[in-house]
């Protein structure tokens, strides 16, 4: 009976456990920093708001400046997704779906541009660019930010 | 009354047979409630083939969009992984043939991967990072940088990556 008693306490106590971990994984929210940015040839300054982005874009790309064109702090529960308008008009769109070992598995979609699932562990940099826009090239760049446990 | 009820919408359904169509024809023909239900049951029907579905609003789309291509590349994924596995016919005798040797291929190629990694003293990129990626068929390079920032840049297509932003 006592080693009954002990096999359901310990049931019971894995369960409550992974009831507890499910209900925070789902009540937890990230918080995504979304920066929109134009890199170019042309003389100007880089923005100091994109230190970090330049930081990560110089060692690849060759540019004169780089200018933030716009800065959101997305919060987002997990399956929740969060968009923000870019100045070509299209959505770039960003929803964490899971959050494991190896970090925040998000699904992220530039509208009519590309769309991608990644696993990107906290405060990584996900740099997305390419598509041309003013004298430049349009640059979208994602940090996943998030407490650890 | 159930009985008639459930008559009914095989009926409707043109789901009665035989005997028993018959048999309900000739309750329809005597009761006009039993043509009555019949002709409501075919005004339900008609009302439900016209309407138009409501249009899913954009949030909901964006929500599903975003997952469609994923859930479409891990079911080919998987079909294919449940596919029948070659056979010495055919063509299919090059795959088996040549499998073991693409192995060997790779994991001679991560070895030295990982020697060169280990003697220039750089830690390997972190694998797996993006998990899955759809440009649309258009040229993409991707770079990944010991794990602190990972670039995504899609190309032009036809034209290599020059002009403003220039590879270095």
């Amino acid at each position: 009976m006592k080693r009954f008693s002990v096999g359901l306490l310990v049931v019971v106590s894995g369960l409550l456990l992974a009831g507890s971990t499910a209900w925070s994984q789902a009540e937890r929210r990230f918080s995504v920093k979304v920066t929109v940015a134009e890199i170019s040839d042309a003389e100007g300054k880089i923005d100091k708001r994109a230190e970090r982005l330049d930081l990560n874009l110089r060692k690849k790309f060759k540019y004169k400046s780089l200018k933030v064109i716009k800065e959101r702090v997305l919060t987002l529960a997990l399956d929740e997704v969060g968009s923000v308008r870019l100045p070509t008009g299209q959505m770039f769109r960003v929803r964490p779906l899971d959050l494991g070992d190896r970090g925040l598995l998000m699904a992220v979609g530039w509208e009519g541009e590309v769309m991608m699932d990644m696993r990107a562990p906290n405060n990584h940099l996900l740099v997305i660019g390419g598509p041309a826009h003013g004298d430049g090239q349009l640059v979208v760049s994602i940090e996943p930010h998030y407490p650890s446990d | 009354m159930e009985t008639q009820q459930r008559d009914l919408n095989a009926y409707h359904d043109g789901e009665l047979n035989g005997l028993r169509r018959w048999m309900f024809e000739r309750r329809l023909r005597r009761s006009p409630r039993l043509r009555a239900e019949l002709q409501a049951l075919e005004r339900l029907t008609r009302c439900i083939q016209t309407s138009d579905p409501e249009p899913a609003s954009v949030d909901v789309w964006d929500a599903i969009a975003l997952r469609l291509p994923a859930i479409d590349a891990q079911s080919d994924a998987l079909r294919r992984g449940a596919g029948a596995r070659p056979t010495l016919a055919g063509a299919d005798w090059r795959v088996a043939y040549f499998r073991p040797l693409a192995a060997v291929a790779v994991a001679a190629a991560l070895a030295l991967a990982l020697y060169l990694g280990v003697m220039q003293g750089g830690a390997p990129p972190v694998p797996g990072m993006i998990r899955w990626l759809d440009t649309g068929g258009r040229s993409v390079m991707v770079l990944e940088d010991q794990g602190d920032a990972t670039i995504v840049w899609l190309l032009e297509d036809g034209a290599s990556e020059g002009g403003s932003g220039e590879a270095v």
